[in-house]
């Protein structure tokens, strides 16, 4: 089984997360930034062993705690290979991460960032700043695409099984979690449109 | 009293200093003067989320007084240094820093690239620059300042001058900030008034400099 600790952090509404496999205690972390006590007190109090650190993508509100953590816990960092920031294990789409006899998928899902990834696994998909409870990320930045984010919404988190449940990067909406199928139904975004009508709402 | 230059605003602090008004007392005062003026304009920053983008130099220090103050003010400031904090380049300003090392209730990042948040804040402070740039503003540089550019619905505050703007001449670099108000220090530097179109409303706040560091600097 796969427990979640949903932590946030900082000024800027961020979530990370500390991903623990429950029979052997071996653990991910999920974009560390901040408050970085407050996920040390669940790895020390679950005594879980830290595999890997994993960021979402290279924004600094996701990766300032790297360091720090990687030092802490002396596992490597893993981001998507389009990632210009220090990684010792580069992703690519298609990639299992296994912690004890957990695992999460990497689904590449470039638009907020070039190097934008989900990850999901035992029903639960971590989708960082690709998709918000109620919205998604802004395309406006260095490396972002409204085109790009387009196909990762309806190319791959639409075939995201209805029962998983969404852990976004930030809390931003009116539940910090939300099963797949809910916000398929009621987040504007992931309603059915074609690719000029989204660049057009991204853009507008 | 009309404008002065760059030149003699470096002269009067200096002299100040001399006379034993330290430098980090005006950096001290200047955060803290025009924390005031953003709060007279926003009334109440409780709560607000505030982004200082601070340079290695004093006009980075000065952004982190305002960080300081903004979050005893009850603001959740995050302060965002353009590199690595061993490269600060003056004491007031590594001070400033260590101060805010140990302050839980503001969020720090430093890096030598710029990767901007998902976050667009409320308020933004532009600490980068101070003075006028010699040649093409580059890397991280750039990267936050165009940065700032895209938050169209924050609101800007230049630490004595706009990014990119040079307080000497009003002339611009390959990039620069657009702000929605300016706080210059002790007086206006001739350049300022000639871009209000990028400094927005500008104030000029005293810093506690003693007037006799003009003596023989200003006619």
């Amino acid at each position: 089984m796969m427990a979640v600790e949903q932590i946030p952090v900082g000024q800027m509404q961020n979530f990370a997360y500390v991903v623990s496999d429950t029979d052997t205690g071996e653990a991910v972390i999920i974009d560390p930034s901040w408050d970085l006590a407050e996920l040390e007190l669940v790895i020390n109090r679950d005594s879980l062993k830290v595999r890997y650190i994993i960021n979402t993508h290279h924004h600094f509100d996701h990766t300032t705690g790297n360091e720090q953590m990687a030092r802490s816990t002396g596992a490597p960092i893993a981001q998507h290979e389009a990632s210009e920031l220090y990684h010792d294990v580069p992703l690519r789409d298609g990639d299992v991460i296994r912690f004890g006899k957990s695992a999460l998928g990497v689904l590449h899902t470039p638009g907020h960032a070039k190097d934008s990834i989900c990850l999901m696994g035992d029903g639960k998909i971590f989708t960082g700043d690709t998709l918000f409870v109620g919205a998604c990320g802004r395309v406006d930045l260095p490396g972002g695409s409204s085109r790009e984010l387009y196909h990762s919404i309806f190319d791959v988190l639409s075939k995201v099984p209805d029962d998983v449940v969404m852990y976004p990067g930030h809390d931003y909406g009116s539940t910090p979690t939300s099963p797949m199928g809910e916000q398929k139904r009621s987040n504007p975004i992931m309603r059915p449109m074609s690719e000029e009508q989204f660049v057009a709402r991204m853009t507008g | 009293m009309n404008a002065i230059t760059v030149e003699q605003m470096y002269r009067i602090e200096n002299r100040g200093h001399e006379m034993g008004f330290l430098k980090k007392f005006m950096m001290e005062n200047a955060g803290a003067a025009a924390t005031r003026r953003l709060a007279e304009t926003f009334g109440d920053v409780g709560g607000t989320d505030v982004l200082v983008i601070a340079g290695l130099g004093n006009n980075g220090g000065d952004g982190m007084v305002m960080a300081r103050h903004l979050a005893g003010r009850g603001a959740m400031p995050v302060v965002c240094l353009l590199g690595d904090p061993r490269n600060i380049k003056t004491e007031e300003s590594r001070w400033n820093w260590s101060i805010l090392e140990r302050m839980p209730s503001v969020s720090l990042h430093h890096g030598a690239a710029f990767a901007p948040p998902q976050h667009a804040p409320r308020i933004i402070i532009d600490a980068i620059f101070g003075t006028g740039i010699t040649g093409d503003i580059r890397e991280p540089y750039l990267s936050a300042i165009k940065y700032v550019n895209r938050c169209a619905g924050s609101f800007k505050l230049a630490v004595d001058v706009p990014s990119g703007l040079d307080p000497q001449t009003g002339r611009v670099a390959n990039v620069h900030t657009s702000c929605n108000m300016t706080v210059t220090f002790h007086r206006m530097k001739v350049g300022i008034p000639k871009r209000p179109d990028l400094t927005g409303t500008t104030y000029t706040e005293k810093i506690g400099i003693p007037p006799e560091a003009e003596g023989g600097i200003l006619q």
